[in-house]
C-alpha cells in the first residue's frame, strides 16, 4: 500500500526539492500531495488519508503556525505526524512550533541527506 | 534589536551564504571584501522585506549565467534546461533562505517575518546603512545586500 | 579476504563475496564507494579532480580522473555486473583541505562538491561520508558487507556505516493508515 507526504510550502521550487528528495529516499512508494499555503494544507487533508505533513511556516494566506493550529484542534487530523522545514530557526518559533505538536523541526538551509534522515526519524516517531 | 555591527553582520552573512551554497546549491562561496566582481548587462536580482524584531530588506544579485547556474545546481538537472524563469524563483528561494538564516543567526530569540521574494529590475541596494557584500562562487559570484530600518 | 587495489584516478568493481576494495592516501582525493547489497556488487573510485571539461583530452584518455566522468563510469561499472542504481549505498570519503594560495577554494571541498553535485543530478542519494580535515586516509570496501573502513594517517580504524533507514516508511506502508 503506498503512502502519502504533503508538502506544504508557498515556493513551488522548494516543493520540487523535497519532492526530489522524498523519492530518491527509497520511498518507491510515496505519493507527493502539495499546498501552497494552510488553506490549501487544510483542503487536501480534509478529502485524502495523509500520512504525514511536511510544512514552511512563513506563508501567505494562511500560515504555518495557524495551520499548526487547525491540525490541533482537529481529532481526524491532529495525530498526523508534522516536520516543520522552515528558514525561520529563532527559538521562539521552535518552542512553539513542538508545543503545537511538530515531531521534528529541520531550518533551511538543508541538504538532501539531512532532509531524508529527518524524515525518516519523523516516521518512526509517529509510527 | 540589532545594533548594527558591521563585522558581525559581515560574518553572518557570510555564514548564512556559504552554508545554504553548500547544503542546496553544490557550490561554495567566498566574500570578495574589496572591489566588485558582480556586474553585467543581464542581472537576477530579487528583493524581500523582513519585519517584527527587526525591519529592513533584503536583495541578491546574479549574473544570469550564474542563477541559471545555480538553479541547475538545485533542481538537479543540466544547464540546458534551465529557463529563466526557473533561475529567478530560485534566486527567490535563495535570498528567502539566506535572509531567514541570517536573521535566525541575529535575533534568535525573537519572530521573524518575510514578506515573499520577488524578482525586481533594481540593482542592489548601497549606501551607509547597507551592508553590501559580494562572493565569488566556484563558477560565477553573486552580490546581496541587508538594509535595517 | 582478496584484495583488489584501486589506484589514484581509478576505478574498480568486485562481485568476490570474499573480497575488498582498498585505495590509499586519498589526500584531497574522493573515494565514492558504490555497494548494492541485494546482488552484492561493490566498486569504489578514487579520482583526483572535479571537472573534466577543463581537460577534456585527459578525461578522454582517463576518466577516472575526474569526479563527473569517473561517478559515471563507476555507476555504469557495477550496473554491467548487475547492480541495481535504486539501491545503490553510496558513501565518500577524503576531501581533505590541501593548503594552495594561488586558488580560492581548495581542491578537496571542490572535489567534494564535484560529487555531491552530480549525484544529486543522477538521482543518487549519498548514505554517508567522512570528509574533509587535513589528514589522507585510505579506505576499505567489503564487498560482502559493504561495511567502509577508514584509516586516517596511521590512526586506528573507523567504520562508515550505511544509514540504514527505510523501515520506518516500509513499517508505515504495512501498517496501513
Amino acid at each position: 500500500m503506498a503512502w502519502r507526504v504533503l508538502v506544504v510550502d508557498d515556493s513551488p521550487v522548494m516543493r520540487g526539492f523535497i519532492r526530489r528528495v522524498i523519492r530518491l529516499s527509497g520511498f518507491d512508494a510515496a505519493e507527493c500531495l502539495e499546498a501552497g499555503d494552510g488553506e490549501q494544507a487544510l483542503r487536501v487533508l480534509r478529502s485524502q488519508a495523509v500520512d504525514v505533513i511536511l510544512t514552511d511556516i512563513n506563508m501567505p494566506v494562511m500560515d504555518g503556525e495557524e495551520l499548526m493550529e487547525q491540525l490541533a484542534a482537529d481529532d481526524r487530523l491532529r495525530s498526523i505526524p508534522v516536520l516543520v522545514v522552515s528558514t525561520d530557526a529563532t527559538k521562539l518559533r521552535m518552542a512553539r512550533m513542538t508545543e503545537l505538536g511538530a515531531l521534528g523541526y529541520l531550518s533551511k538551509p538543508f541538504s538532501p541527506e539531512m532532509l531524508r534522515s529527518e524524515l525518516e526519524r519523523v516516521l518512526e516517531a509517529g509510527s | 534589536m540589532i545594533a548594527l555591527d558591521r563585522q558581525v553582520l559581515l560574518q553572518t552573512l557570510d555564514a548564512a551564504v556559504n552554508e545554504t551554497m553548500e547544503a542546496m546549491f553544490f557550490d561554495a562561496a567566498a566574500p570578495v571584501r574589496e572591489g566588485e566582481c558582480c556586474a553585467g548587462a543581464d542581472m537576477v536580482t530579487v528583493c524581500l522585506w523582513f519585519h517584527d524584531a527587526v525591519d529592513g530588506e533584503f536583495m541578491l544579485a546574479a549574473p544570469l549565467p550564474t542563477a541559471m547556474a545555480l538553479a541547475s545546481g538545485f533542481m538537479g538537472v543540466d544547464n540546458e534546461q534551465v529557463q529563466r524563469r526557473d533561475a529567478e524563483q530560485i534566486a527567490c528561494e535563495l535570498a528567502n533562505i539566506i535572509c531567514g538564516s541570517a536573521l535566525s543567526r541575529l535575533e534568535p530569540s525573537s519572530e521573524l517575518r518575510l514578506s515573499s521574494p520577488m524578482a525586481t529590475p533594481r540593482a542592489c541596494a548601497t549606501g551607509d546603512d547597507v551592508i553590501y557584500q559580494h562572493y565569488q562562487l566556484l563558477d560565477g559570484c553573486l552580490s546581496v545586500s541587508l538594509r535595517i530600518d | 579476504m582478496k584484495t583488489t587495489v584501486v589506484g589514484i584516478s581509478d576505478c574498480q568493481v568486485s562481485t568476490d563475496a570474499a573480497g575488498e576494495l582498498v585505495t590509499y592516501a586519498l589526500g584531497s582525493c574522493i573515494a565514492v564507494s558504490a555497494w548494492d547489497p541485494s546482488r552484492r556488487v561493490a566498486g569504489l573510485l578514487h579520482y583526483m579532480l572535479p571537472d573534466s571539461t577543463l581537460d577534456s583530452r585527459r578525461a578522454e584518455q582517463n576518466p577516472c580522473m575526474f569526479a563527473d566522468t569517473g561517478i559515471k563510469a563507476l555507476l555504469d561499472n557495477v550496473a554491467r555486473q548487475g547492480a541495481d542504481r535504486r539501491r545503490l549505498v553510496i558513501m565518500l570519503t577524503g576531501g581533505a583541505q590541501v593548503l594552495d594560495p594561488q586558488r580560492v577554494f581548495d581542491i578537496g571541498r571542490r572535489n567534494h562538491l564535484a560529487a555531491r553535485k552530480l549525484l544529486w543530478k543522477l538521482g543518487v542519494m549519498i548514505a554517508a561520508e567522512e570528509v574533509g580535515g587535513t589528514v589522507s586516509r585510505t579506505v576499505r570496501l567489503d564487498v560482502d558487507t559493504g561495511r567502509l573502513s577508514i584509516r586516517e594517517g596511521g590512526g586506528t580504524e573507523k567504520e562508515l556505516s550505511p544509514r540504514v533507514g527505510k523501515e520506518a516508511a516500509n513499517g508505515l506502508a504495512r501498517a496501513g493508515r
